[in-house]
């Protein structure tokens, strides 16, 4: 095998378990992500351009979803990212007979002007910080469980059926506070006590632990913006 | 749905709904903690394997369970709804019966206008076909359709004719009614296959008659053989030392050889001489005489023929104490006279002559009769003995 090529694999293995690898990787690869946007887009991207940021999106997933047995990592890659260009072009179509707010009405203004905006810059920047302040505590204090938000995002459940039954979980956890508190004191997520009081299985909630950990740190208190967020899944608790 | 960006990277975001669904999307420069709308979710390629194997295995279970409950539901409906036999009754008032295989019936349908009076106030839905019919015959009864000495039709048509007899036995067994009568039948009757008739036996000259099993044998032809010459050559083989048998039959068809009489016997070496002869010339007495055989009508039972003279004598033994049938000898056409003359030189005895054997139930005097017309044998033609 070539050995530029051996290289690529390994780095692309060693990215599949870590987050800032994968990005060192779509960095040093980013003249080929940009090739390749430029062969749909038939023109040079800019780094404003969506299609260059789905993309590199593609190329991560390339890096998630590769195994050597599919060949070429390069070639993987470029197919992976041209498709999903094409799935975003179709997405995209739907919606060509809209106009665009960004569209410019005449040559001087954009539709946007026109509307009157009712949201209040200012508020929402302090939200944004707000929030933003908030996800940095959560990601340090999931850091103490060994947990980051890459992790939970590849744990989190997909099917429905299954997010039921972690919900169900972090609402029998919501209802008994000495669960979260113990849950707190020892870092470890009491599965058990959760499986047995929530009425679940627990192998469910063992497939699920880093997402359960997430969820359940947001349940706690001091993260009053996520929880707003997430009442759909507390509504039960509340 | 709104989504929260949770962390940046440099190819992804890390984003969080509203149900606490954790899901990476394209970063379309985003900044942690904005909330976007209409992210690039990269997870709906990963469920769709496991969606279309969950919808093939839903699909394969609710086939299995629609195959299952079919099965349950068509065995249901034959053991139960499926008519399988219908029985009427025709009497006064014609009702018919649907059954189904247990026997039971699943409804009743009157005839004419006397059977739907009778199912106005009657229903035998879900009751054992006897039961029905019993019940029937009582209303019919009380109602007086019918009275005592009636004939009380029970026609019975069912799909398949294994299940007529049965159902025919049921009821025939199961109607109680004795001052009724019940006449079941059913198509399957009139189905049955009538037998040939066996057609008697024809009557001929070779039919065998009962009580006579020598008849009963095969006769040699009609021609009877020409009296035999005397022979006094000495050519003729020795015959073999004859078995005892003293069975009528040792006379057919010379199949066995006649016995020997005992050397004790003092009239032994005349006899023994007169077989020799009579083997000599290959000519068995039954062989000599077929068409003697023959009964005078057929359908008539022959009277037995009486044995000869010189069968008892060839015998050498006491056929007095024997219980052997006689024959008739019927005279001949050929050479009757020949054989008058040549009998009177055979009986010239009268010891041999009393000792000749009559049939059980025939008078002497038609035993002896055809004595004169007895086929001679050659032996006995010899004018040396």
């Amino acid at each position: 095998m070539d050995p530029e090529a051996h290289q690529i694999i390994s780095q692309v293995y060693a990215a599949k378990t870590d987050s800032h690898a994968a990005d060192e990787l779509i960095s040093s690869y980013m003249p080929f992500i940009k090739s390749e946007t430029a062969k749909f887009l038939k023109r040079p991207p800019d780094q404003s351009d969506d299609e260059l940021s789905i993309a590199m999106f593609a190329f991560y997933e390339s890096i998630r979803n590769y195994s050597k047995i599919r060949g070429s990592f390069l070639k993987f890659a470029a197919l992976q990212i041209k498709n999903r260009l094409i799935d975003n072009y179709r997405k995209e179509k739907r919606n060509k007979g809209q106009i665009s707010l960004d569209s410019t009405e005449d040559d001087k203004h954009d539709l946007k002007e026109t509307i009157p905006d009712e949201r209040d810059e200012y508020k929402n920047c302090e939200l944004r910080e707000a929030t933003r302040q908030e996800i940095e505590e959560l990601t340090e204090q999931m850091k103490e469980f060994g947990v980051s938000m890459t992790d939970v995002a590849e744990n989190s459940p997909r099917q429905h059926r299954t997010l039921e039954i972690c919900q169900k979980a972090v609402q029998y956890a919501r209802n008994n506070p000495e669960v979260l508190e113990v849950f707190l004191r020892t870092k470890r997520l009491p599965i058990a006590k959760l499986a047995q009081g929530a009425d679940v299985e627990r192998k469910s909630l063992e497939r699920h632990r880093r997402y359960l950990v997430a969820v359940l740190l947001i349940c706690t208190n001091g993260y009053e913006i996520m929880r707003g967020h997430i009442m759909q899944v507390l509504k039960g608790g509340e | 749905m709104k989504y929260i960006v949770m962390e940046c990277h440099e190819g992804y975001a890390v984003l969080m709904d509203e149900e606490a669904r954790f899901v990476t999307a394209a970063n379309l420069r985003y900044e942690v903690g904005q909330t976007v709308t209409d992210p690039v979710i990269s997870s709906a390629a990963e469920e769709a394997p496991r969606n279309i194997k969950m919808f093939i295995g839903k699909l394969a279970a609710a086939a299995a369970c629609l195959t299952l409950l079919s099965a349950g539901a068509y065995s249901y409906y034959a053991h139960n709804v499926k008519t399988y036999s219908t029985v009427l009754i025709s009497s006064g008032a014609d009702i018919k019966m649907s059954l189904n295989q247990k026997g039971e019936v699943k409804y009743l349908t009157s005839v004419n206008e006397s059977g739907s009076n009778i199912l106005s106030e009657y229903d035998g839905k879900g009751k054992d076909k006897v039961t029905v019919v019993n019940e029937i015959i009582d209303i019919e009864k009380a109602k007086g359709y019918i009275s005592e000495g009636d004939t009380v039709d029970v026609y019975i048509s069912t799909q398949k004719t294994s299940d007529y007899y049965p159902l025919k036995a049921d009821l025939v067994n199961g109607i109680k009614e004795p001052s009724i009568k019940i006449n079941v039948s059913g198509p399957a009757d009139k189905k049955k296959p009538e037998k040939p008739p066996v057609e008697p036996p024809k009557q001929d000259d070779k039919a065998p008659h009962p009580g006579n099993e020598e008849k009963d044998k095969p006769t040699p032809p009609d021609t009877a053989p020409e009296p035999p010459k005397p022979d006094n050559s000495g050519n003729a083989p020795s015959p073999q030392k004859p078995a005892v048998d003293n069975t009528p039959a040792l006379h057919e068809n010379g199949q066995t050889a006649p016995q020997p009489p005992s050397p004790d016997d003092p009239k032994s070496e005349i006899e023994k001489h007169d077989i020799n002869k009579d083997e000599g010339i290959a000519a068995t007495p039954a062989e000599a005489d077929p068409a003697l055989e023959k009964p005078e009508s057929p359908g008539e039972i022959a009277p037995p023929r009486p044995v000869t003279r010189f069968e008892a004598r060839s015998k050498g033994v006491d056929i007095e104490s024997k219980d052997v049938e006689p024959k008739i000898v019927e005279p001949k056409d050929k050479g009757s006279e020949e054989n008058e003359r040549l009998f009177s030189v055979l009986l010239p005895s009268p010891d041999i002559e009393n000792s000749e054997i009559s049939g059980p139930d025939q008078p002497e005097a038609e035993t002896r009769t055809p004595q004169p017309e007895a086929v001679p044998h050659g032996p006995e033609a010899d004018p040396e003995v």
